[in-house]
């Protein structure tokens, strides 16, 4: 009995000490305990098989080039030139491979029919509306509460608006971050139909050197934007695009870029291990991270309308407030924290459709409640 | 067996102790942040606040005994407590944070130029709405002063017979009352604390917001808003007078050294009592940039001799008849934003952040 109780006794300060430095160690990813059979997550979104790489979603790629060259499109209607609805509609569409000549590459891609069907009317009405408008920006006419037109921005560069204040190149460009990318991300490549149990993830793919499985999730991250050693190991050699260049620009106070990038490095080093259930864990980190990134953006837009005194900077803002709040539309049902009547609601209650008529305590009480549900509070003034 | 006890807890105290999170006070510094936002808090911006939300109320009640009397004098005690107003509201105008940012208070309180035609259109149409962010060019102080002193006092005694332009400058002022009065609330029952608390440079502190949201009001709206613009600098060098702050009532060079000054309170923690407190010139000191102590605090003497230079009169004829010298006092204006923008900031680990596009 006493030899038992010394032999405790000397091993109660070692046991202590280690088990209090340990449980104080930072929560960071998956280095704290040795577990057998844990997944590791790679340095960069870099991924073999035979020498060679196994990964693809030159895909996505290409329709972020679109949206890119589209939006090039729509800057020459703010800058008060007039643009045809036919090439904005054939660039949308991809109609002959390159958006009608209006693109500079060729594709088999297309922007439209990737984009959640009940909004493509949306777009394309807002197109339409744009080069309509555009004729008004040539003819100089200035925008007003029910005028459509050009404002300029305190850099002195014009913007073109609808009557309600909508900037044109901001509704369809983040509009299509929301309703095209974020909604391929959320609702189609990370759900059972092309990631689930019985998607193969065994046989190569016709041709390729990935797995159904591999290629799939391959195009969630695809349309993410981000470089493949973004963001801790970024070497700023690829462009930060779209979504990935946000987590990017709000990363001091929303933190989301290295949890967003390591979930979808880890969950293809997953797959490479056909460890569904911890694809399955990164999936729902994806998902909750990406919801979080967009009230983020929507927050951030927030605190810029408050406080800019320019009437053009100000619409470009809430224009953009607008469309990142409508982004939440388009978040995986399973995880989501709106849906989308409720997201309807969160804009027409506070924002409504004239963004001349919008007032701060609209705008905080989004702020406050979008913040209170995506746990921003103590950042929330910052962002 | 006693002895280990108190070795092991002594362990556990430490370890717990060793791994705390350090996010206050990141520079490693002596220097007591707490005690430097808890006296700006408490005797610079509290006090400045309630002083704000006073002279709009009473501004208010001058304005209630001058509709009614429709006499000259009531006018000119009205228009004084005008001028003791805005004078005031130039102590606060820098703090776009917390409460104020809430209201958006700057732009609610003082947009100008001011929309003269949407105003006009306004009274005669009955048909507004001054809760919306598009109205900022319609309402605060640009308005008022616009309204009270566009005319003569004669001429604007007629117009209180006018019942439209009396419930327009109503609302007008009752606005700027409720805004006042809700900032300076929000501070003294909360913010003052959560100010006082967020030590620490980094982008969400208090010493990070408030590095930020000072050096863009005296870049966009003091340095630009009050001197730039109106003497030419965005304009090729042509002037634009009708752009002056208080272009109407004339008293702009007032407004434009008050700001200055106090700024100036603010970097030296200068409370409403005229004591001298801890502030960022202590912070600089504790840093040991004394010597950049020094040139902000000259720079800070030599704009207001050169704003001073130019006070006589009106400030929007100086710009046309005295460009220069006023074009002299931009560039002693810009000096020192050299200083608290780029040094200032450097010195003591702090992120301006502003200037980042929108990632657009």
């Amino acid at each position: 009995m006493i030899i038992n109780n010394i032999k405790f006794n000397h091993l109660i300060l070692p046991a202590v000490f280690v088990f209090t430095l340990t449980a104080c160690e930072k929560d960071e990813e998956d280095d704290i305990k040795p577990v057998v059979n844990e997944v590791s997550t790679p340095a960069t979104y870099s991924f073999d098989r035979n020498g060679a790489s196994s990964i693809s979603y030159s895909g996505q790629t290409e329709r972020l080039n679109q949206l890119d060259e589209l939006k090039a499109k729509l800057l020459i209607a703010d800058g008060g030139s007039q643009v045809q609805a036919a090439d904005l509609l054939a660039m949308f569409a991809n109609t002959g491979g390159n958006g009608n000549g209006n693109f500079s590459f060729t594709s088999t891609k297309q922007l439209e029919d990737k984009t959640f069907g009940p909004d493509v009317a949306y777009f394309q009405d807002y197109i339409n509306k744009t080069a309509t408008a555009s004729i008004d920006g040539a003819n100089n006419v200035v925008a007003s509460n029910g005028t459509a037109g050009l404002l300029t921005r305190s850099n002195n560069n014009t913007i073109l608006v609808d009557e309600n204040g909508m900037e044109f190149t901001q509704a369809i460009e983040k509009g299509l971050m929301g309703a095209t990318f974020f909604y391929q991300m959320a609702n189609v490549y990370t759900t059972a139909d092309k990631i689930g149990a019985d998607v193969n993830n065994t046989e190569m793919v016709n041709g390729q050197n990935y797995t159904t499985l591999e290629h799939h999730f391959d195009e969630a991250f695809g349309y993410f934007g981000a470089p493949v050693d973004f963001r801790a190991n970024y070497n700023g050699s690829e462009p930060v695009r779209f979504w990935a260049k946000y987590a990017n620009s709000l990363e001091a106070n929303s933190r989301l870029s290295d949890p967003l990038m390591n979930a979808f490095k880890k969950g293809r080093q997953a797959i490479v291990e056909n460890r569904r259930d911890v694809l399955n864990e990164q999936v729902i980190i994806i998902n909750q991270q990406l919801e979080r990134l967009i009230a983020a953006c929507s927050i951030h837009y927030v605190n810029k309308s408050l406080s800019i005194s320019n009437t053009g900077d100000r619409l470009h803002y809430l224009s953009e407030l607008y469309a990142f709040t409508r982004a939440l539309r388009f978040a995986h049902p399973s995880f989501r924290k709106y849906n989308i009547t409720e997201v309807d609601n969160l804009i027409s209650t506070n924002i409504g459709t004239n963004l001349w008529d919008v007032t701060p305590q609209g705008l905080n009480t989004l702020k406050n409640e979008l913040s209170n549900t995506y746990n921003f509070n103590s950042v929330k003034d910052a962002l | 067996m006693k002895k280990y006890s108190s070795l092991i807890y002594l362990c556990i105290a430490l370890a717990f102790v060793s791994c705390t999170d350090d996010e206050k006070d990141s520079l490693g510094d002596n220097f007591d942040q707490s005690a430097m936002l808890t006296n700006l808090a408490q005797n610079v911006f509290l006090p400045n606040y309630e002083a704000l939300e006073e002279e709009v109320i009473t501004l208010q009640a001058d304005w209630n005994t001058f509709k009614s009397s429709k006499v000259a004098s009531d006018f000119t005690k009205m228009s004084e407590q005008f001028k003791t107003a805005y004078t005031t509201y130039q102590s606060i105008n820098y703090l776009d944070l917390g409460p104020a940012a809430n209201v958006a208070l700057r732009n609610n309180f003082n947009t100008f130029p001011t929309d003269t035609t949407q105003i006009n259109s306004n009274i005669q149409s009955e048909n507004y709405n001054i809760n919306t962010l598009s109205s900022y060019p319609q309402k605060g102080f640009p308005a008022l002063d616009y309204l009270f002193f566009s005319t003569s006092p004669n001429q604007l005694i007629n117009k209180l017979n006018d019942a439209n332009f009396v419930a327009y400058i109503d609302a007008l002022i009752n606005d700027m009352v409720l805004s006042a009065a809700t900032v300076y609330n929000d501070w003294n029952t909360n913010y003052a604390a959560t100010f006082s608390q967020k030590t620490g440079s980094d982008i969400g502190s208090s010493l990070g917001m408030l590095t930020n949201t000072w050096n863009q009001h005296y870049e966009r709206n003091f340095r630009d808003g009050k001197i730039g613009i109106p003497v030419g600098i965005r304009s090729l060098g042509l002037p634009l007078p009708e752009k002056t702050e208080a272009y109407f009532s004339g008293i702009s060079s007032d407004l434009v050294i008050k700001n200055l000054e106090e700024m100036e309170k603010m970097y030296l923690g200068v409370g409403n009592d005229g004591i001298n407190r801890s502030s960022f010139d202590d912070y600089l000191l504790s840093a040991e940039a004394a010597e950049l102590d020094n040139r902000i605090k000259n720079q800070f003497l030599v704009a207001k001799t050169a704003l001073n230079k130019i006070k006589s009169g009106r400030l929007s004829d100086q710009i046309v008849n005295n460009q220069s010298e006023v074009e002299a006092a931009y560039f002693e204006l810009q000096k020192l934003i050299l200083l608290i923008k780029v040094e200032l900031p450097s010195r003591l680990g702090i992120l301006i952040t502003y200037q980042d596009n929108d990632g657009d």
